[in-house]
């Protein structure tokens, strides 16, 4: 379970949240609301990518010290090198993390031809697969995904649902929380709604 | 056609052309609020350093033209002058070409009506080669047959700035071969080291393209950053061409007054010390743009400290190349540039806005203390 509380988070006069609390208690969390609510700078929060001017974020009843290791997230927030290719992308944090090479998830995601360019030069369905196959190759207990299924192929997000099915069967305290303005396909694979 | 057709077709070539006459004009705006960005008071002392500046490319053409004393020597200003061009017009390519509306351009006008205005800009934007028509103008008869490589040096620079245009990687090519030519140890006329140019630079227009970078396993921050500098290999194209001209400029001076070597060694260490130190500005927006990956990777704390490596790098690799091809320089002035360097690296990355004063403040206290 994922508890947030007290959290205050503003940018410049902008206040995001304002003494903000939810728990996340479903395996599969699907958070909605309109554009511009802070969805993204949530998921980035819950990260340890982005720091709140206050608050607390207690994973399973623990504040984690590397949240590295047990969140992966995949979002837009997150530039990749856009002058690497996708190949060397992947590579890069294979080596850093220490994980496997994801064969299985990038033939999966049909993303083998796309390897060898450059990530600037992928179309906005393929970068969406680059971000989403480097979360899912950890393996983390927790899972965020801002918009997982923007620009995505039917194939594709098929596949991407078939993964989630299964992504927590190994994880027993895991979950997966993501954002969504069409929830529908994630709901009926088990997805709960949660307004902000 | 009828004459209303060409009375038509001339009045929209005419929009066409003040269309693009303003958006040359705005971008170039734009370039001009980016130097000022980096730091007004470059632009004061810069601004004030103008006038010995064009008096000094003047003097370089001569050194082109009157060339046959000292072949090699030519070839390698006339090879400087054409690589500080293509850094100039690369630089100023997208203004030339309104590169971000090419499309929209491509759906209003012809296409040989893009190439003519683009060839129109390219003229009116390339200084070094209209400093060369002027002199070519002056010239005599008598003096154009002493000079006659003047043509074709004129030649190249316009063709040059057309590859810039059209073929970068060639120009590249071009300019990586041409550097080994005027280097090799031969003694050849200047009319011939122009016509190598010239058919090396054609040469390279024939040869496929090559991505080092695309082939490089990136496994590790040092292969990071170094694919970076491969596919943006101009922010260290125009530092080391500026930096070659200093090289150049002390070199000249110490022949002609080595009794004033402490002031051009001090001189050098400040133009060394700011055109490595500043591709510290570039390192920055690169950290801070891909902070969120590498702290996603555990690997924040490294890329933080990885950023300040190309400059440190670039840094001693400038201060080898003067010490082995221009100067000695004393331990003194050798451990205070070290400092200095330093000193830059860190105000680029804590206060930018300052990062000009101080060098300024410190170039002017060194020239005192040691000289």
């Amino acid at each position: 379970m994922i508890e947030v509380s007290g959290l205050h988070k503003q940018f410049s006069q902008n206040i995001l949240y304002k003494d903000y609390r939810i728990s996340f208690t479903a395996p599969r969390v699907c958070i909605e609301a309109p554009n511009g609510q802070g969805k993204t700078t949530l998921l980035m929060m819950l990260a340890g990518l982005e720091q709140p001017q206050s608050g607390q974020i207690l994973f399973a009843g623990k504040v984690l010290s590397e949240p590295y290791k047990q969140v992966a997230i995949a979002s837009d927030r997150i530039a990749l090198p856009e002058f690497l290719t996708a190949k060397q992308i992947i590579n890069l944090t294979v080596s850093s993390l220490g994980c496997d090479w994801p064969t299985a998830l990038i033939s999966g995601f049909n993303f083998s031809d796309f390897l060898a360019t450059r990530f600037d030069a992928l179309s906005s369905g393929n970068q969406k697969k680059c971000q989403l196959i480097l979360a899912l190759m950890r393996g983390a207990p927790y899972l965020l995904l801002d918009e997982p299924s923007a620009a995505l192929d039917q194939a594709s997000i098929i596949y991407l649902l078939g993964l989630l099915d299964n992504y927590l069967a190994d994880k027993a305290h895991g979950q997966i929380i993501i954002t969504c303005h069409e929830p529908a396909p994630f709901i009926e694979h088990g997805f709960e709604c949660v307004p902000l | 056609m009828s004459k209303l057709g060409i009375k038509l077709e001339i009045a929209q070539y005419r929009s066409f052309m003040q269309y693009r006459y303003q958006a040359y004009k705005i971008e170039l705006a734009q370039l001009l609020q980016q130097l000022k960005n980096f730091g007004l008071l470059f632009l004061v002392v810069l601004g004030s350093a103008m006038l010995g500046m064009i008096l000094l490319l003047f003097l370089g053409l001569g050194k082109i033209i009157d060339s046959i004393d000292a072949p090699q020597y030519g070839a390698q200003m006339a090879w400087l002058y054409l690589l500080l061009q293509s850094v100039m017009l690369s630089a100023m390519k997208s203004a030339i070409q309104n590169s971000q509306q090419r499309l929209f351009q491509r759906t209003i006008v012809r296409s040989n009506w893009l190439k003519l205005m683009d060839i129109k800009l390219l003229l009116l934007s390339n200084g070094w080669l209209l400093a060369s028509a002027v002199i070519a103008l002056d010239l005599n008869y008598s003096q154009w047959l002493r000079a006659p490589h003047f043509v074709l040096f004129m030649l190249l620079q316009f063709s040059l700035g057309v590859l810039c245009l059209y073929k970068p990687r060639a120009l590249i090519y071009g300019l990586v071969f041409t550097a080994i030519l005027v280097l090799l140890p031969i003694n050849i006329a200047p009319l011939a080291y122009h016509c190598g140019f010239i058919i090396l630079f054609a040469l390279s227009m024939l040869l496929p393209a090559f991505s080092l970078s695309d082939r490089l396993s990136v496994n590790a921050l040092f292969t990071f950053w170094l694919s970076f500098f491969m596919q943006h290999s101009r922010v260290l194209v125009w530092r080391v061409a500026l930096l070659l001209c200093v090289f150049m400029a002390i070199t000249t001076l110490l022949n002609e007054r080595a009794d004033l070597e402490a002031i051009f060694n001090v001189i050098a260490a400040a133009f060394m010390v700011l055109f490595t130190s500043s591709l510290q500005f570039d390192c920055g927006k690169l950290h801070d743009k891909y902070q969120l990956f590498f702290q996603a990777n555990n690997q924040s704390r490294l890329f933080f400290i990885s950023q300040f490596m190309p400059s440190c790098l670039f840094f001693l690799i400038i201060l080898s190349s003067y010490l082995l091809f221009v100067a000695q320089i004393e331990w003194l002035l050798l451990s205070l540039s070290v400092g200095w360097s330093t000193l830059q690296l860190y105000i680029a990355q804590k206060k930018p806005a300052h990062y000009a004063l101080v060098w300024m403040i410190t170039t002017g206290v060194l020239l005192a203390v040691l000289t």
